[in-house]
């Protein structure tokens, strides 16, 4: 399984890449990307089996990514995992095609919970 | 919309972030009266739209070592000033999205801005202390803060 972080926090990708292991898919392939544009590249390059983005960074955001992964037909699925939590920002994420949202703080269930149908 | 934010809110929400998720001890939480004006490290988020203001962690560098530390799970000798830096904006920017659906007013959130000096005075033009709260840990305080400018 491939799994590609992006979060321009390269403390919060550490996180995510451990709660990820932790969450049962220790064996997966994972790679991390600084913000959307990167992830958007990547993705075009290597296709992953899951995203898993911020949505607040720099350069292109998690929703623009979904947004442009979409524009491109291109149907990876995407889960954001982001300190936004508001109904509003939830809403607009799975409007655009959001697989899940995983709130921060976060603990290993909520990967376990939330990559279970990926697996 | 939630009017009114607590100190007992916002004391849950940096408790989930630091203890909960990160197993880091917070120590003492005390009166913000009794705390340090100033510190060596610092983060802020900003808000804007209806409600403006910001959101500041500061701690000693001891502190921001080991949030460092437990983040990226590595040795507290290991952890370098960009690490801490990162270590500390990402602790801010957690607090400062669960704080956000609870503020009085819908605000978008900036990418966090990080500080460090020997005596970094935390402030913002125009704002005031909206919510405050503080711990004591080992001699030294984290404190979190909340400014609202004025409209």
């Amino acid at each position: 399984m491939k799994i590609l972080i992006v979060d321009d926090s390269k403390a919060m990708r550490a996180i995510v890449r451990r709660h990820v292991s932790q969450a049962g898919f220790d064996s997966a392939e994972v790679s991390e990307c600084e913000n959307g544009q990167e992830a958007l590249e990547a993705v075009r390059a290597a296709r992953p089996d899951i995203v898993l983005s911020d949505w607040n960074m720099p350069v292109m955001t998690g929703i623009e990514l979904l947004e442009s992964l979409r524009a491109e037909s291109i149907d990876v699925p995407l889960g954001f995992v982001t300190s936004e939590s508001s109904d509003e920002f939830k809403e607009r994420a799975f409007d655009a095609g959001a697989a899940f949202m995983i709130t921060k703080p976060f603990t290993a269930d909520d990967f376990t919970r939330c990559l279970a149908p990926f697996s | 919309m939630q009017t009114q934010m607590t100190a007992p809110d916002l004391a849950t929400i940096v408790e989930d972030s630091v203890v909960t998720m990160l197993g880091l001890s917070l120590g003492d939480l005390v009166d913000r009266d009794e705390t340090a004006d100033s510190c060596e490290l610092g983060a802020s988020v900003q808000f804007t739209g209806d409600w403006e203001g910001a959101i500041a962690v500061g701690c000693d560098a001891a502190f921001g070592a080991e949030l460092a530390a437990a983040m990226f799970a590595m040795e507290l000798g290991e952890v370098t000033d960009g690490e801490i830096s990162d270590a500390l904006g990402e602790l801010a920017n957690m607090i400062a999205g669960n704080v956000k659906p609870l503020l009085p007013a819908a605000a978008s959130l900036s990418l966090p801005t990080v500080f460090r000096g020997s005596e970094v005075k935390l402030g913002f033009p125009g704002a005031q202390v909206w919510l405050a709260i503080a711990y004591q840990r080992n001699g030294s305080d984290v404190f979190i803060r909340i400014y609202q400018r004025a409209g």
